[in-house]
């Protein structure tokens, strides 16, 4: 389509781009009237990324965002642990109850995933964007990597937080963090949110317009699996629990459940999802006229 | 610090959007060492071309080539192409010091520049501001100051004026000029053909998409039909149809008056004489650059209003 097919970086070797924030050296004016010469080829990613952390700090949605997700996490968690009134039968996970929270915080994470993205567009931000680093595919995924990596480490900290929180709510029924599949509950809900930040910065670049990209995901994270319960138990047992939310979810539960993936695999799942979704949205920023 | 070859060559560009034809089979240079006015009515295709030349847009055929390459891929292009599409292309919760941070850090640009252009665009004093309350004018500052963050040598403006009081505009004017006078290359787009007539030495005038003129300000006022020579003689009957057998257009505006176009003073006074007629006046009423425009443009006009408003005035 476009006559202007870029030849990507190759691979980044110990050079000069990886150089540190304060001191950037060589950034003089070029000899930018100069014939065209041969540029050092070299990755763009280093700029890319703290660009686009700048960005992400710079705009007061992502302070309200998070803390929303770690006051979900962490309020939710113990309400809900404090009026458990269930006792250890088969199914009580009491790891599972206390990181209950992470429900409602998903969708603070995912709006954000989303705006990161959608906001440039509905601003006009991303021309801006585009004129300073034309190398899309490399923007996105820098915008990406670093919402996902934030994102898991506010989910871990909430989590680990939560999850004692929440212990000490169900007194006797609690368990402690060596409890089986409990640390890998706890970190696996940071892992749940990194992947879902992900998620939802490709589900932004695909859809673009905030309020149908966030329509999109809400409908795949909360309407799909209602929309399911019409199905026939057989029918809907066997697709239930690849539905991104669910699969992801597997990574903490620990009391096995015939009706979910196994955690590792769920998690493992919910990757693929969140690859494809970016992938996609790589896809189509390349083609699409910005 | 001069080019020989052009800083932004424009190659047979179509570009669709759907069935639209924005623009059509587009070839024009722009030389570096002058302003460059990029003219057109509003809907012309002005906009489409320099987001094609900045690799907003694919072209549905045809090529633009920046410093002899396609936008896309320059590496780290603020330092080579400044541009400002769009007043308000910022996130608006984002003070204006921060938004040229993420710019900037995308290019690997040293910190202390940002202060520089804020000081240079003179939005110091606001630079902690969130940029969502800034006024259009303040607006095209910031725009501006992020299109010189990397001291760039080619810097493309659309319609840079807009919103700009006499003040800025006078600004605006100075700084384009001193960045050719540089040596740099500036392409500025707009629709106002007075405000190009004093700032740009060169025209690209567009029309629906196809090139009008490309041509230096003073030749396209020349070859507008629009220059045209007065006569005044008491014989001006006699004289106008010896004018229309050499395929010279006269039309009577009044009793002893003739407007001729397509004959210079000295060909008329000549004609005039051969068959002694008496020439009272004959004086050459050069077009204004605003009736050039209206003639190049007149038929391409997108949207009209009303044919006796000139494109530039209904639009402002």
């Amino acid at each position: 389509m476009s006559s202007t097919e870029l030849v990507l970086d190759p691979p980044a070797t110990s050079d000069p781009a990886l150089r540190p924030v304060t001191a950037v050296p060589d950034v003089g004016r070029a000899d930018t009237a100069g014939p065209p010469v041969a540029e050092p080829v070299r990755s763009v990613f280093p700029n890319l990324l703290r660009s686009e952390w700048a960005k992400l700090r710079t705009v007061r949605s992502t302070y309200w965002s998070l803390a929303a997700a770690f006051a979900a996490m962490v309020g939710l968690g113990a309400i809900i642990s404090a009026t458990q009134t269930g006792s250890h039968t088969g199914s009580f996970d009491p790891v599972s109850i206390s990181l209950s929270g992470v429900l409602l915080a998903q969708l603070a994470i995912g709006v954000l995933g989303v705006l990161l993205v959608t906001s440039e567009y509905s601003t006009g931000m991303i021309r801006s964007t585009f004129i300073a680093a034309p190398q899309r595919r490399e923007v996105i995924a820098s915008k990406a990597a670093i919402f996902g990596l934030v994102a898991f480490v506010v989910g871990t900290v909430a989590s680990f937080i939560t999850f004692f929180v929440g212990q000490s709510m169900l007194g006797s029924r609690g368990v402690s963090l060596g409890a089986a599949g409990a640390l890998r509950s706890v970190i696996g809900v940071g892992l749940y949110l990194g992947l879902l930040g992900v998620f939802a910065v490709g589900l932004g670049t695909i859809i673009r317009n905030g309020a149908g990209a966030i329509a999109a995901l809400f409908g795949l994270l909360l309407v799909l699996p209602a929309v399911l319960q019409a199905l026939p138990t057989s029918l809907r047992d066997s697709i239930d629990k690849f539905l991104p939310g669910n699969a992801g979810q597997a990574i903490f539960h620990t009391v096995n459940d015939t009706t979910s993936l196994s955690p590792w695999l769920g998690i493992a799942v919910f990757a693929i999802y969140a690859a494809a979704s970016l992938g996609i949205g790589l896809i189509l920023v390349r083609r699409r006229d910005a | 610090m001069k080019k020989h070859s052009p800083s932004i060559e424009v190659r047979g560009l179509t570009k669709h959007y759907g069935a639209t034809v924005a623009v059509s089979h587009l070839s024009f240079d722009v030389q570096p060492g002058r302003v460059t006015g990029f003219l057109g009515p509003n809907g012309s295709g002005k906009s489409t071309t320099l987001r094609v030349i900045l690799g907003l847009d694919a072209p549905t055929a045809g090529s633009a080539l920046v410093n002899g390459r396609p936008f896309s891929e320059h590496h780290e292009p603020l330092f080579e192409v400044g541009a400002m599409l769009d007043p308000k292309a910022f996130h608006p919760g984002r003070s204006a010091r921060n938004h040229l941070t993420c710019l900037a850090l995308a290019n690997g640009i040293e910190r202390h520049r940002i202060d520089e252009v804020l000081d240079l665009v003179g939005l110091t004093s606001v630079a902690s501001k969130r940029a969502g309350s800034f006024s259009l004018g303040m607006g095209q500052r910031l725009g501006i100051a992020s299109a010189l963050l990397g001291d760039p040598g080619i810097l493309i403006l659309d319609e840079p004026i807009n919103g700009l009081d006499p003040g800025g505009i006078l600004w605006i004017r100075n700084l384009l000029r001193s960045f050719a006078t540089e040596g740099r290359t500036v392409l500025v787009s707009s629709h106002l053909m007075s405000e190009m007539a004093l700032t740009a030495e060169h025209l690209i005038v567009i029309g629906q998409g196809r090139l009008l003129a490309d041509d230096s300000v003073d030749n396209v006022v020349a070859a507008s039909g629009h220059n045209s020579v007065h006569v005044r003689s008491p014989q001006a009957d006699a004289l106008a149809p010896l004018l229309a057998q050499r395929g010279i257009t006269a039309i009577s505006d009044g009793p002893d008056r003739l407007v001729v176009t397509g004959a210079t003073t000295d060909q008329i006074g000549d004609i005039a004489s051969t068959s002694a007629i008496t020439i009272h006046e004959l004086s050459l009423k050069q077009a204004s650059l605003e009736e050039a425009f209206m003639e190049l443009t007149h038929d391409s006009v997108q949207y009209h209003t009303d044919n006796s408003v000139l494109p530039a005035e209904s639009a402002a």
